[in-house]
This record gives structure tokens, sequence and C-alpha cells, in this order.
């Protein structure tokens, strides 16, 4: 096998050998029905003992040069010696948003490799290659939902919440009150994206949300017209009895075991969730029946997965409301920040806004951070980052980090006291504490996969 | 071929540098004089001569701590140490049960030896020594961070702080006021029965007995100003308790390492009246710091359920600073987890899956172990080979990370919202919550 460090040497010659006739390349869109048949292979339902159809079409759509977050060039192959595909993962584009910033996020997705070529270090040429273009092309961070524990090898540590959701079987749901609206649910056309747009924007802007994925026409429209994965959802929009929009809906697009996902729960501008959530899960059940589902022996779709990330208010109306639900616990979104000096650069409005609200308003002077592998001299005047510096280390510092918990930090995903109750090798000076719950203040997330 | 924790075991780590046990006493010497350069307050001091002292106290065959071979070193061409580590020996009390801990301890590089792995080399045979003679665990209070490569993960609490100035608390009301008195070797008895009702009584889970041999070296042989000396405080001439107080100065504070008094004293009243008693000895305290020229305070280092910190809040104007923990390293956990069979069995009994029976296995993602139930009683632990994702497993951990559960300092359910990877079926899960409940622990020091 090729090593790594001969692998960087050269990495931007394709295809590239990796040793024992594998070589690594870009895809194109003649491999997305081979890249199709490696994921439902390599995604193998274990207690179904069935090849996993569900991501087909996914694999497929992300070499199809047709999705607007992926285009074939961004999927990393690696080919035997007869040219057939063995393993492969995309790098996806994540729209992400912090606190107003749009912030270029790579995702590698639907990394997977088939069994007989496993242990061979594969993946980790692809995760290399993926990680070289992320970072070539401006991305500042990547996200991925992968493998529990897998991913840490490669830099990724948990750091934002994704995914808790409430299970509400909706033959249960309570029956609806005479006065309360009728709403029906439509699929959306490429045409209702600003009607869409405005809901979902209003829904993700006044949460007090830190991190969201913002929908871009090009993305919508693929959702609406183009995409064949079962992976992602779609929009429908909420009507009521006098065919007034009054919230929308993310549905996802199968149909698993009887439980179909909804991502996104939303109401429109004047309108109230407390009144109107419960005719929107009722309507549910109307557009339940037609999620295909993955196998034919799954059960018909009979409940969903309210994604409640960022403090929904669908918890808190459900027990208001007698709503029978089970709370799932959070999945994690893993997370690689490799150049944490241009991460904090990028977002020096956001953190200039933090300290204006605060009692470090109009604050100068150094904030010298250490990760124990790495410093950095943050220098402020009036309340702005003006620039940062390398720190030589060992120096005299401000504050330490494990290099897995900046980013638990800055992402608000955990408070600088719940970092050093869990990880007593963070550690701030008395003076750099208040300043640092300033400027990454425990925060909540909806951060969307974008399918 | 010879087993590296035999005392004779060597290694060349090359560039003439040979990894060997410390045996022989110009070994110590050379050790001692490292440990007092790379151990200096700031690169213009002086060589550090308290913790020369210390390192050749931990050294000398009267130690109670001790073990032979001492340490391991690296040497140089010409003999002279430039790494080196010795494994202490730590007493641990695990809700009752006696667990053995190596603690290596006084770890040094001089500056020239460093980045070559020479900590690595040592800390394989301190791990290796440690293993052979049955200890445990392994525990560190160490330089933050840096020992997690070797398998440490922070699993034991590790003390809370607190600094009052003797100018901010009033004096007792006469009745109640206190002195302290130096305790001899003699007063063993006296003193570990406030010491253990302190420790046994309170609810923690794991502590540090301290036996008589270790008591009266501290009171008696031991110069080390990184040891303790222990007074008994008495009122109207009756002994009513215990105060451990660092040796040394910390910045301009005394160190309170334990205190507790016969019931009916409370806090409420004691608080002045040992501020008062640790003002009249604080000359007995040894100024390590040239820049020091008096103790104004003291500074509390207590577990962090310590009912002196709760009566801190209470008027008392005082610092508080976020405790530490210990570096915990478990090679094996099947080990551990039959000899604290008794404690497990006891917990079961005592909860709703009173009677359990059933075998649960828990993946460390590459390791893995079982445990066997039947009616209650923990017929077998054994290490398991299991899938390296943990597939079919009844619960899976990060590796090391289970240190933080069977030592109380986390629950499973803080565990999987820090780490997705943690994971247990419903059955397990109130298994592990039974086995391990979360439970604050006073470990501390023994130098």
């Amino acid at each position: 096998m090729v090593s790594l460090a001969q692998l960087t040497a050269d990495t931007l010659t394709y295809p590239h050998p990796l040793g024992d006739g594998y070589h690594l390349r870009w895809g194109t869109p003649a491999d997305a029905d081979a890249y199709a048949q490696l994921a439902t292979g390599a995604f193998f339902l274990k207690e179904e003992h069935v090849a996993n159809p569900n991501v087909a079409g996914y694999a497929y759509d992300l070499l199809s040069d047709r999705h607007p977050l992926c285009r074939a060039h961004d999927v990393a192959v690696v080919v035997d010696k007869h040219q057939r595909l063995v393993a492969a993962a995309a790098l996806m584009r994540q729209p992400l948003v912090y606190q107003g910033i749009p912030i270029a996020t790579g995702r590698p997705e639907l990394v997977c490799s088939e069994a007989t070529v496993r242990n061979r270090g594969l993946i980790r040429h692809v995760m290399h290659a993926l990680h070289r273009k992320s970072a070539a092309r401006g991305d500042l961070m990547q996200a991925i939902t992968g493998i529990p524990h897998y991913y840490h090898q490669f830099g990724y540590t948990w750091s934002v919440d994704h995914k808790e959701f409430l299970r509400i079987p909706l033959a249960q749901l309570p029956a609806l009150p005479a006065t309360a609206p009728a709403v029906t649910m439509r699929r959306v056309t490429t045409a209702d994206f600003a009607l869409f747009a405005a809901m979902y924007d209003a829904d993700r802007q006044h949460r007090g949300l830190l991190m969201t994925a913002p929908y871009t026409l090009a993305y919508f429209q693929h959702l609406a017209e183009h995409s064949r994965s079962s992976e992602s959802y779609l929009p429908y929009l909420c009507r009521d009895q006098h065919d007034q929009v009054v919230g929308y809906v993310l549905l996802g697009r199968r149909n698993w075991g009887g439980v179909v996902m909804v991502p996104g729960f939303g109401v429109a501008h004047g309108q109230h969730m407390l009144q109107l959530a419960l005719p929107m899960l009722h309507a549910l059940s109307d557009v339940l029946g037609a999620v295909p589902k993955v196998l034919e022996s799954h059960a018909e779709a009979h409940t969903v997965d309210v994604q409640i990330d960022g403090n929904h208010p669908l918890s808190t109306i459900c027990t208001l409301l007698h709503i029978p639900q089970q709370r799932q616990a959070p999945f994690q979104w893993y997370i690689r920040i490799a150049d944490v000096a241009a991460w904090l650069w990028h977002i020096r409005d956001a953190l200039a806004q933090r300290l204006a609200t605060s009692v470090f308003a109009g604050y100068s002077g150094t904030l010298r951070i250490s990760t124990y592998q790495a410093g950095y001299a943050l220098t402020w005047q009036n309340g702005h980052l003006t620039h940062i510096t390398p720190l030589v280390l060992p120096a005299d510092v401000d504050v330490t980090y494990p290099p897995e918990c900046v980013a638990q930090h800055v992402l608000g995903w955990r408070s600088l006291a719940e970092l050093r109750d869990w990880r007593p090798d963070v550690w701030a000076s008395p003076s750099a504490t208040p300043l640092l719950e300033v400027l990454f203040p425990k925060q909540p997330s909806w951060l969307l996969w974008m399918n | 071929m010879m087993e590296i924790y035999d005392a004779r075991y060597c290694e060349d780590m090359g560039d003439g540098h040979i990894l060997k046990w410390m045996t022989q006493p110009h070994e110590i010497e050379s050790y001692a004089a490292l440990t007092s350069n790379v151990f200096k307050t700031d690169a213009q001091a002086p060589d550090n001569a308290f913790i020369a002292q210390h390192s050749r106290e931990i050294c000398a065959s009267d130690h109670p701590l001790g073990d032979t071979p001492h340490g391991a070193i690296v040497v140089a061409p010409d003999d002279t140490v430039v790494a080196g580590a010795v494994l202490q020996r730590m007493p641990m009390d695990y809700a009752g049960i006696r667990l053995h801990v190596g603690r290596p301890e006084i770890i040094a590089t001089a500056e020239s030896a460093r980045r070559r792995g020479y900590v690595r080399a040592l800390l394989k045979l301190l791990h290796a020594k440690s293993s052979a003679r049955g200890d445990h665990l392994q525990g560190i209070t160490g330089i933050p961070y840096f020992y997690q490569q070797f398998g440490y993960r922070y699993a034991i609490d590790y003390d809370g702080y607190a600094t009052v100035a003797f100018a901010d608390v009033g004096p007792p009301a006469p009745l109640h006021a206190i002195t302290l008195q130096r305790a001899t070797p003699d007063d063993y008895a006296d003193f570990v029965a406030w010491y253990d009702a302190d420790r046994l009584q309170r609810g923690l889970l794991a502590t540090t007995p301290i036996d008589a041999s270790y008591f009266r070296y501290i009171m008696g042989t031991s110069q080390s100003t990184h040891n303790w000396r222990i007074y008994l405080a008495l009122h109207e001439q009756q002994r009513i308790g215990y105060v451990i107080i660092g040796r040394a100065n910390w910045d301009q504070q005394l160190v309170v390492h334990g205190c507790a008094f016969t019931r009916g004293y409370g806090w409420a009243h004691t608080l002045p009246a040992l501020m008062q008693a640790l003002a009249h000895i604080r000359s007995d305290v040894v100024i390590r710091d040239p820049q020091i020229h008096e103790i104004t305070g003291v500074r509390f280092i207590l577990d962090s359920q310590h009912p002196l910190f709760t009566q801190l809040t209470y008027g008392v104007a005082h610092t508080r600073e976020p405790e530490y923990a210990w570096y915990v390293r478990v090679a094996d956990v099947a080990y551990l987890l039959n000899t604290i069979k008794p404690v497990l069995e006891r917990r079961m009994r005592h909860s709703a899956l009173a009677g359990y029976s059933g075998q649960s296995t828990w993946s460390f993602y590459g390791e893995g172990v079982t445990l066997h139930w039947d009616a209650g009683t923990l017929t077998k632990v054994a290490q398991a080979r299991v899938p390296r994702n943990g597939e079919g497993c009844d619960a899976t951990f990060p590796p090391h990370l289970i240190n933080m559960l069977i030592f109380g300092r986390k629950s499973v359910q803080e565990m999987k919202e820090w780490h997705h990877e943690v994971w247990a079926t419903p059955t397990c899960k109130q298994l592990l919550d039974t086995l391990f409940p979360k439970a604050p622990s006073w470990f501390h020091w023994l130098n």
C-alpha cells in the first residue's frame, strides 16, 4: 500500500496509485450506477439480511452531476485493477450559517467500501483526498454524521447535536377539536420556493439558534423535481380551510419500518404553532401512506419522528396538548476544524457583536489560546478582532483546550464550565474565563442534513 | 526472554542511551539532581532542593509506599539520568474494597532529552511493573492532556479548591476557640478514628486509607516538604478532631488537605475557630518560594462535597477554583470488576434488579468484557473478544471511557451526551446505572 505521506507529496495527480492495483480518482457520472451498487452492498441490512436499496438513489444522485451540493468530481472513488469501483465517498457542500455568517463546510458522505477490500486503509486515503479538496476549495470545516467512534481517527469530534426527535404514533393523536383549523398538505413545486423559504428562514432565525442550514433555490428545485434519493425529504405546504398557507413540513421520502422522518415542522408568520400543531400532525396521516417503504416487508407508515433540534417548540406543545410521544436522544455531528485561526477570523463579526452587547464592549487586549498542539494570539482593539498570530508553544497562554474540545466550545455545543467539568485539561485564567463565556456562549443549533 | 519488569531489564534507546530500572544509589542521586533541575520554579531559579529531597525519600528503602526497584530511568552514555519516574503504591478504598493503585510520579526529562519518546518508554516499564505486582489501576495527577496518550482518562474526582484570607474571617466566639497540637507517631489511633469517619460516612466512593506505617513515617521520618503535618484539634483540652496541613506554602497560603471534628462541632462555629488556630501555627509552614514573605490565608484542598465548602457560601469571602481529576488507567477491566465484585453484588441486591440473572457484554471498541450473573451473584467476569464496532454487544464505550463510570465520576447518560458511541440496550443501561451510580470521591495524594 502507498503511504499517506506519499499521497500527500503527489496528491493532485489522479488517478493516484494506492498499490496492489488500486487507484484513487475523482468520480464521473459514468460511475453513478457502480456507486449505487457499492452503497447498497456496503450498507447491507443485517437484520433483514438484504442489500440496502435505500441508499442506491442517494449514491446515484451524488454522482449524477445534477446534485447542487455535490458534483461528480466531488466524489472520490477507488477502483481495483479491473476498474471496478470498490470504495468511494462524496464531499458534499453542507449549507451552514453561523449567527448570520455563511461558513463553507464540506460534508463527507456515503462513505463506503466493499467488504472484501476493507482493512487496507482505502478509506483513509479517500478521507485524506476529501480533506485536501475541501481545504483547496476554501471550506473552513468538515461535518459528518457517520459510524460512531470511527471518524475520530480523522480528526473529527462530536460537536453539534443532531436529530433529536419526538416519536409520535399518529393513531394515538388526540382527536381534533371541532374548532380546530382543517389543515391539508400539498407537496411543493419549484414555484413555491419563496413561500417556503420565508417560513423556513423565519423558523431558523427566530428560535435563538446558532447554526442553521439555509435552503437555496437550486437545492429546493432539486428536491422538488429531480432527486431520486430516498435519503432526502420533501417540503410540503400546509393549508387551512381558506386555502391559506399556514405552515410547512419537511417529510422524509422513505418509510422505515412504519416510521417516517419529519425533519422540519414550522408555521407561517402570524400563525401559532400551539393552534396548528395538532391539525398538522393529523394532516400528516393523509400523506404518510404515499411515502414508499424501504422494504416491502416493512409495516405501513404509522408513526412520525419529528426532529426537534434547537429547542423546537413542539416538545412543549406535546406536553400541553397531551400528545403521546417518546423523546429520542440526539445523534451528533462529527466536526473537524483543521485551521482554527482561519475559522475564528471568518466569524470575527459575530464575535464583535457578542462583545458589543456584553461587559466587554470596546475590549482591547490579547487572548492567547493553546490547543496543546498549536497556539494562537487573538488581538482585539475596541471590541474588534484585528489579527490572529500563531504562538510558538510552550508559551504563557490564557486558555488551553485539548484539540478535540475547540469545536465543542466555539460551536456553542458546550459551555466553558461544562467542558472544564468533563475535561479538566480545559483551563482558562480567571480573567479570560468571562471573556470566553461572552465570545462562545452555549447555544443550540439546528443543522439539517441536506441530502 | 526477560520480562520488562525484571530489575535487570534494559533497552537500547539509541545514541548510547539506555532504558533501565533504577537500582543503584548513584542512579537515585542522579535522578534527584534531574528532578531538581526540571522542576525549577523558573529558568533563572536555583535548582529545586525540595523536590530533590522528596525524590530521594521516595526512593529510600524505608518509604512505606516505595518499591524495589524504585523507578525507571533513561541514562546517557556518561551515566547521568536524563529521564526518570518512580512508581509509588497508593492504597485506595473503593466502597469498602481495598484496591491497589500504581502511581507514576515525579516524571522528569532533561530539556535536552525531550521529544525522543523517553516518557513513553518509562511508562511502559512502570505499567508493566504495576500490572505484574497486581495493581488494579494506575493513577496520575499530572500535566493536563499529556497522559491521555498512554491510556489514561480523567476518571476520579480530585479535590476542590477554596482560598480564604485570615483577615476575612472574624474571631470565633470564646466558647468555640480551638487550638491545634502537632500529632506524634503515637497518635495514630485517635487520628485514624476521626479520619476514617470523615472519609467513610459522607457517601464518598474512592478514598485514601492511611495505615499506621505511613502515618508514623510522615510524622517521624519524612523531611520532605511535599508531605503533610497532621494536627489534632483541641477544645478546652479535649481532642475534638484532626487537621491535615501541607508542610509547605502554596503562594501566600498554608494548605489544608483534610479536617473534621467530632459530631456537635458544626462548621458554622468551627470555621472561624479553625482559621484562628491555623493563623497561630502558620510559622510551622516551610516557605519554599523566596518571593513569599508571609502566610496570609488558607487554601482548602478538599473533596468537592466537603461541608466546609458549603459553609464558605454563608458570608465568608473566598475564591473557588474548578476541580481537577485523577487520570486513571485500567489495563484489565475484568480484573478490576472481579475485585469489586462484592460491591457490585451489594448494589445489585439493593436495586430494582435484585436477583438478576443474565449475561452482559460491553465493547470498548477493540476489547471487551462479559459479566455473567446468576440470581444476583456475579459468577464470572472475563475479557471478551468483541466485533470491532461492538456489533451484538449490550453496551459500547470508547476505549478507556468506562473508567469514568466505574469510579462514579459520570453517569451513562452523561457519557452518552458527550460521546455518541456510548450506547446500551435498555436492560444494560439499567444494569450499568445500578452497578455504577454516580458518586463523589476523595482520593488524595500520599507522598
